[in-house]
């Protein structure tokens, strides 16, 4: 087996270009950055502009979201590892059988959240880095990746309701109070966003400036790529 | 963090059953257990897709048909997996017992390798996986395990009782490539919806063994704990060949 020496020399993560006929298009952030909302407003830009979308959620395949709902509703402590290994499954599911096709398809792929959200979130739990990378080596760089950045003390205002268990990552022992856990996870989760966004070369848009403000300039970028891929003009 | 996990020393020891269907797992695992249980040890057994968290969901996906893709299908057995090495792996090598595994992580690479798939990938995915004291891996022939498979089947049913062989032959290969490839290997019509012979079933499942097995080959090659059984001989001898392999591994 050679798995000991793989693990201590990790593949490197940097990926092929993208070479699909489509447009892969992510936005990350943690929850209440506003990604969710202009992630609706890009598609229904490009939907009226004739363009053919699809849009995929994190942890929403039909296969494996009920076994994730079923862990985080019951509050079942798993492993980092199990989690993340589980949120791969989802990933690999999508992945298959609506990202793939869709793109060979030639069509515009929206994701709310891609796979720098595991390794953000992983990392977060304390797993390598490269290992989370390898488990998604399979999965293509997205043609475009807006990042959305709010500060911590921002997105936990933000936030109304009671966080959810895992959402506070109250797996991990940070914080007998479920809130104060989920600060200080949202504050490990911004900070491994924040160097990706530096590593991978996301695009960074303030999520704490008004949307009025920065949707433009998402659209401006957006136009720029469709320009370059399918050669049409939108602004 | 898979680091600490895989470098700590443990005083129990991990003892790992491998083989391809039909080699014997289960049979030989029974008597050991009890064999090490009447010499006093605490034993543990820990089997393939068996978590108390996922096991029965994947069991119900392969009840309902359910065709996962084959990354979807490796990652669900290592989150399995990882769940058992959390649970009860783990925990037991930590209190100083035997932990016997009907199937270890290998499993899920030779699985990947039958049906194609990048085994870089899959070789991958377990570095949080303790490293076994011992691997016993037992090997027979492909005409073998093939006939010991298809008297199983007709033990437990005919081809159309597809449910019941798959419980039967727990995270077996048969199961595996029935909801990953969308080759139904014990359904009733191929692909093109022709009716499917046990020749042609066969066919398929004689393919993906010959990978397979080939694999564990590799794999075993490069590890330093192997014990290699010969399956062929009769159960009493896989196993005293097997004590005898963990008698010297528990010194």
């Amino acid at each position: 087996m050679t798995s000991k020496t793989k693990t201590k020399k990790p593949r490197k993560a940097t990926k092929a270009k993208p070479n699909h006929k489509g447009l892969l298009i992510v936005v990350e952030g943690v929850d209440g950055s506003g990604k969710s909302t202009q992630l609706e407003m890009l598609q229904n830009w490009l939907n009226a502009n004739g363009f053919a979308t699809v849009k995929t959620e994190w942890t929403s395949s039909e296969t494996i979201r009920p076994l994730i709902k079923k862990i985080k509703k019951s509050e079942t402590i798993v492993s980092p590892e199990t989690f993340s290994l589980l949120g791969l499954a989802d990933f690999a599911e999508r992945y298959q059988k609506i990202i793939a096709p869709a793109l060979s398809a030639g069509k515009i792929v929206l994701c709310d959240r891609y796979i720098y959200t595991a390794y953000a979130r992983d990392t977060s739990r304390g797993l390598d880095l490269p290992w989370v990378e390898h488990l998604y080596s399979f999965a293509p760089k997205p043609d475009l990746a807006f990042y959305f950045h709010v500060k911590p003390e921002v997105a936990i205002s933000r936030k109304i309701n009671m966080p959810k268990f895992y959402e506070a990552g109250a797996d991990l022992n940070l914080h007998p109070n479920i809130k104060k856990s989920f600060c200080i996870f949202q504050k490990r989760v911004i900070n491994a966003y924040l160097g990706l966004a530096k590593k991978e070369g996301l695009t960074v848009v303030d999520g704490e400036t008004e949307i009025c403000v920065t949707f433009p300039k998402v659209q401006h970028i957006v136009a720029k790529a469709i320009q370059d891929k399918f050669k049409i003009k939108l602004l | 963090m898979p680091t600490a996990i895989k470098t700590k020393i443990r005083p129990g020891k991990l003892i790992v059953i491998e083989g391809i269907d039909g080699a014997g797992k289960t049979t030989v695992i029974r008597k050991l257990k009890k064999r090490l249980r009447s010499k006093g040890h605490k034993v543990i057994l820990s089997e393939w897709r068996e978590s108390p968290t996922i096991g029965g969901y994947l069991k119900q996906l392969g009840e309902e048909g359910v065709k996962l893709c084959p990354h979807a299908f490796s990652a669900l057995h290592a989150a399995d997996f990882a769940d058992r090495v959390h649970r009860e792996i783990t925990p037991a090598l930590d209190r100083g017992d035997i932990v016997i595994c009907d199937r270890y992580f290998y499993t899920e690479i030779v699985r990947d390798a039958g049906l194609n798939m990048d085994s870089k990938w899959s070789e991958g995915l377990f570095p949080f996986a303790p490293k076994p004291d011992l691997i016993v891996y037992i090997d027979i022939s492909l005409n073998t395990s093939l006939a010991r498979v298809r008297k199983r089947i007709k033990r437990n049913g005919k081809p159309g009782s597809l449910n019941k062989t798959l419980q039967n032959t727990t995270g077996s290969l048969i199961g595996s490539l029935d909801s990953t490839t969308g080759i139904m290997i014990n359904s009733k019509y191929t692909e093109d919806g022709d009716p499917m012979t046990d020749i042609e079933r066969e066919k398929i499942k004689f393919g993906f063994q010959l990978i397979t097995r080939k694999k564990y080959d590799e794999l075993f090659k490069k590890e330093k704990n192997v014990a290699q059984i010969d399956g062929e001989k009769g159960r009493n001898t896989v196993f005293t060949h097997s004590l005898a392999a963990i008698k010297n591994a528990l010194r």
